[in-house]
């Protein structure tokens, strides 16, 4: 066999991936306990969303989960990512990179750390809201620009395999943010605070 | 082993010295032989690197050396000749000569293809257990006439010189159940043309068909003795030992050597060239220990033919051979001559790991995560092999590709190439008559997956044979049988592709064709569309022809049916079975018959240079709704006349799922605009991050001045 052929199941990637999720499953888990009992300040009052924040947000996480499943689906059970699954991971990948840029503008301002987003106004995001979401827009970048470098007859396999493993780990990183995000959010419009 | 047998001779030699001590040196000479017996073999080997010279006595069958002078001295025995030196029978089971073994097949290889003209018969028959290819058994070929058939592309051995070895039959067990047990007593198989064999003589493995050097073996010559079926005079005619008189072939039947009368028919006669004799009667073998690749080509070459056909001269060679290496760097082979084939996944019979030897492991690092290897990656690079770059070619290709799918064999054009191979078209015997279209029809290079679901590409042919249908099974009938009903259902002399192609059509059909003016006019004076229109029409009315004389022809082989027989007769050919329709008026064609379907093998060679590879100037050169490889056609062909033959396009072979294919398709349409829009899209997010994490930065940098100012 290659090198290029990855181990499936919980061997190489898959256990990180698993692990990591299962951690960020127990903190949200503990998190939202301590949310319940009042311990945790949240927002409070739950963000004014328009009709177009909405549908970016949520096409966006869409893009996300199909990559995610796809994906993760494939270093689970196949080791390959071949088939239906790419081809709706190259779906989900193509709306993600064209999505990226703008919730990067719709809350960029307004996931600065310290800063509400316009003076005087109570802020949009808490302070695990806006870490979430620059780690899935770093991260996002990596994720983008991996595959893309991987287009151009550059690199060879040796450095196709690298832009690979960095576009796994990014990508996982991306899954990470994006669920923790999606939480927080969705937290803050239970009006839990 | 030599080591052990020159320990002994040295002892013997220091004897004279120490003769008081007789008794003693006796015993341990006594011991000593015994020991040395055990571990010695009788063989002789030089260990220089340096080729030994072969000037040595030749041999014939029964052991005995060749006198060039006796009149009536028999053939060389190539086995007796080299056997006194070399261990014949660990040769004797090498990957070249045991296909009648029961021994692990490996991958499908090109099968011996049965050609019989006269009936337009192409089959593919094989002793290894090839899907798609039938057992000579099962055409009536005994083991005589399968080495009278393509002895003249063996290299002796195996079915030339043993028995075939079947599973003693006790009462009341079937032979196949017996098969599977390990266990099995295996009794020779009683040949029907055991007679026969006592005149050829046996087939032996002719040591220098291979080993022989550019122009001291004639391949050609050897072709000719085994048409003659005088087997155990081919090596001696083939490597110009001498001229052989008379033939097997033409010896009367029940023709006894013993009794035979002097001017009436004798077995062949050798004239030795004494020329060819040194004065003691050793004979130069002029040889070398790793052949040529002049002798792999006798068996091994192959020609694109037919209109589009590149000329020779235009074409280049493998780029291995061209870069100065030879076959045998690659398929190689020890004593026990199991040549390593050199595919993926390969389990040699020795044991020992040859993977190294395959495309990837000269040319890929590999990684083994085996315990044997301890984890640790294995590098290439033998023979000095490049590493590839694939710059841009993402990973998963080369798991779903094999390394020929890209780099070996003809390009790929619009339709799989028609193609001929040394063994299926008797390469090496010259000949006047050689066409395009001679049997067998074979087409190449048609995308397939193999056993590991690796798209390879393979060479294809559709077997045609006259048979007996019976539920889904079709028996083949043997050629000589078939003929005698269609020499006159058909009425074919010689070739029945092209007589059955020959028509001429009567004036009405000209008129019906061209209309009253011009169908009345000589052909000689047809305009070229006109001339066009006719040849079309003939197309029709050959195939209209074949099929009302081919009601004839199975209602013939029908008549010969045995009683009770509920059989139906068939013909098979270029993918479609024929039979009779229920009231026996018409011809009824069936397409999608399992005993129609062609039989194919993955092939290699000739490797093209990296930089002629496909997909090297772009993904679309595959991924593009008109490329060869996924578009290009493959059309069933063979000796039928058919105006609708059955194409396919190639990717119906490796990539059924049409829709996915189209939706790859369309996003390989937008790629290059894909492209330069991400990189756009991510390039205005980057410089948003930048931009954010510039100002981040100025707000951290500035808090800090300003509680370092309030301190």
């Amino acid at each position: 066999m290659l090198a290029t052929t990855h181990a499936t199941g919980l061997q190489g990637f898959g256990w990180k991936m698993i692990a990591s999720l299962i951690l960020l499953l127990l903190f949200i888990g503990w998190h939202y306990f301590q949310a319940v009992r009042g311990r945790e300040p949240f927002m409070k009052t739950r963000p004014g969303w328009g009709f177009f924040v909405k549908i970016f947000y949520f096409v966006a996480v869409a893009a996300i989960a199909a990559c995610a499943v796809t994906s993760f689906g494939a270093v689970l059970f196949s080791g390959k990512l071949l088939g239906w699954a790419l081809v709706f991971h190259m779906m989900g990948a193509g709306t993600f990179v064209f999505l990226l840029p703008i919730l990067a503008l719709m809350w960029g301002r307004s996931s600065r750390f310290g800063q509400a987003y316009r003076p005087g106004r109570q802020e949009r995001f808490n302070g695990l809201a806006k870490l979430a979401f620059w780690i899935m827009l770093f991260a996002g970048v990596i994720t983008i620009y991996s595959p893309l470098i991987s287009m151009l007859p550059i690199f060879g396999t040796e450095g196709l395999e690298i832009l690979l493993d960095i576009h796994r780990y990014s990508g996982l990183a991306v899954v990470l943010a994006a669920i923790l995000h999606g939480y927080v959010v969705w937290l803050g419009r239970q009006g839990q605070a | 082993m030599l080591k052990s047998g020159n320990h002994t001779k040295s002892r013997i030699g220091s004897m004279g010295k120490k003769a008081h001590l007789w008794p003693v040196w006796g015993l341990a000479l006594l011991f000593g032989s015994t020991q040395s017996g055990v571990a010695q073999e009788n063989y002789k080997e030089t260990r220089s690197r340096s080729m030994y010279t072969h000037i040595i006595p030749i041999y014939d069958a029964n052991g005995t050396q060749i006198d060039p002078d006796d009149p009536n001295a028999p053939p060389y025995s190539p086995a007796h000749t080299c056997m006194k030196c070399h261990d014949y029978k660990e040769i004797a089971h090498g990957y070249h000569f045991n296909a009648a073994d029961a021994i692990e097949n490996g991958r499908t290889g090109e099968p011996w293809i049965l050609v019989d003209p006269q009936t337009g018969t192409q089959l593919p028959i094989s002793y290894r257990d090839r899907p798609g290819t039938f057992k000579p058994s099962d055409i009536g070929l005994s083991r005589f006439r399968f080495v009278y058939q393509f002895g003249r592309h063996m290299p002796g051995g195996g079915v030339g010189e043993n028995p075939l070895m079947e599973p003693k039959a006790d009462e009341g067990e079937a032979v196949d159940e017996q098969a599977d047990s390990a266990d099995v007593e295996l009794v020779p198989v009683v040949d029907e043309d055991e007679a026969i064999w006592a005149l050829s003589g046996k087939l032996e493995i002719d040591c220098m068909l291979c080993h022989g050097m550019d122009s001291s073996y004639s391949h050609e010559k050897w072709i000719k003795e085994i048409d003659k079926q005088n087997f155990a005079w081919a090596s001696t005619v083939a490597m110009g030992l001498g001229t052989v008189s008379g033939e097997v072939k033409s010896l009367p039947s029940g023709f006894n050597p013993a009794e035979a009368k002097e001017n009436g028919p004798q077995l062949p006669k050798v004239k030795y060239d004494k020329k060819k004799f040194k004065e003691d009667g050793s004979v130069f073998f002029d040889l070398r220990l790793t052949p040529e690749n002049n002798s792999c080509y006798a068996c091994h070459s192959t020609r694109i033919v037919g209109e589009d056909a590149p000329e020779k001269w235009m074409l280049e060679e493998d780029v291995h051979l061209k870069s100065g290496l030879t076959c045998v760097d690659c398929h190689r082979n020890g004593l026990d001559h199991h040549t390593v084939r050199g595919f993926e996944g390969e389990i040699h019979p020795s044991g020992e790991r040859v993977d190294q030897l395959s495309c990837r492991g000269c040319h890929m690092d590999q990684a083994h995560s085996d315990s044997h290897h301890m984890g640790h990656d294995e590098f290439g690079g033998n023979l000095g092999a490049p590493k590839p770059l694939h710059k841009g070619l993402p990973t998963v290709h080369l798991e779903k590709l094999s390394c020929t799918a890209c780099h070996s064999g003809p390009l790929p054009g619009e339709a799989a190439m028609s193609l001929q191979t040394a063994m299926a078209h008797n390469f090496g015997l010259a000949s006047q008559t050689r066409t395009s279209e001679e049997l067998p029809r074979i087409k190449a290079p048609v995308f397939m997956r193999d056993d590991n679901d690796v798209i390879t590409p393979y060479r294809m042919m559709w077997p045609s044979f006259w048979g007996w249908l019976d539920g889904e099974e079709v028996t083949p009938i043997q050629p000589a049988d078939a003929y005698k009903v269609l020499r006159r259902a058909l009425r074919i002399r010689k070739d029945f592709q092209s007589e059955v192609a020959n028509i001429t059509l009567t004036k009405d059909q000209r008129i019906e064709a061209l209309g009253e003016e011009a169908g009345a006019k000589p052909v000689s004076e047809l305009t070229e569309d006109e001339q066009a229109t006719l040849t079309a029409y003939e197309e029709v009315k050959v195939v209209e022809v074949f099929r009302e004389k081919l009601v004839e022809a199975l209602k013939g082989i029908g008549d010969t049916a045995e009683d009770g027989s509920t059989a139906q007769p068939v013909f098979i050919s270029s993918g479609k079975l024929y039979r009779l329709d229920e009231a026996k008026e018409k011809v009824e064609v069936v397409t999608e018959h399992p005993a129609a379907a062609p039989v194919s093998w993955p092939f290699a060679h000739d490797v093209r240079p990296a930089r002629k590879a496909l997909g090297i100037g772009n993904c679309y050169e595959c991924h593009a709704a008109d490329s060869p490889m996924f578009h290009g056609t493959v059309t069933a062909v063979g000796p039928a006349p058919d105006k609708e033959p059955i194409t396919v396009s190639m990717h119906t072979l490796f990539f059924p799922d049409t829709l996915r294919m189209r939706v790859w398709e369309m996003f390989f349409k937008l790629r290059d605009a894909f492209k330069i829009a991400a990189f756009a899209a991510t390039g205005f997010l980057s410089l948003i991050l930048l931009m954010y994490l510039m100002s981040g930065l100025n707000r951290l940098l500035n808090g800090s001045r300003r509680d370092q100012d309030l301190d």
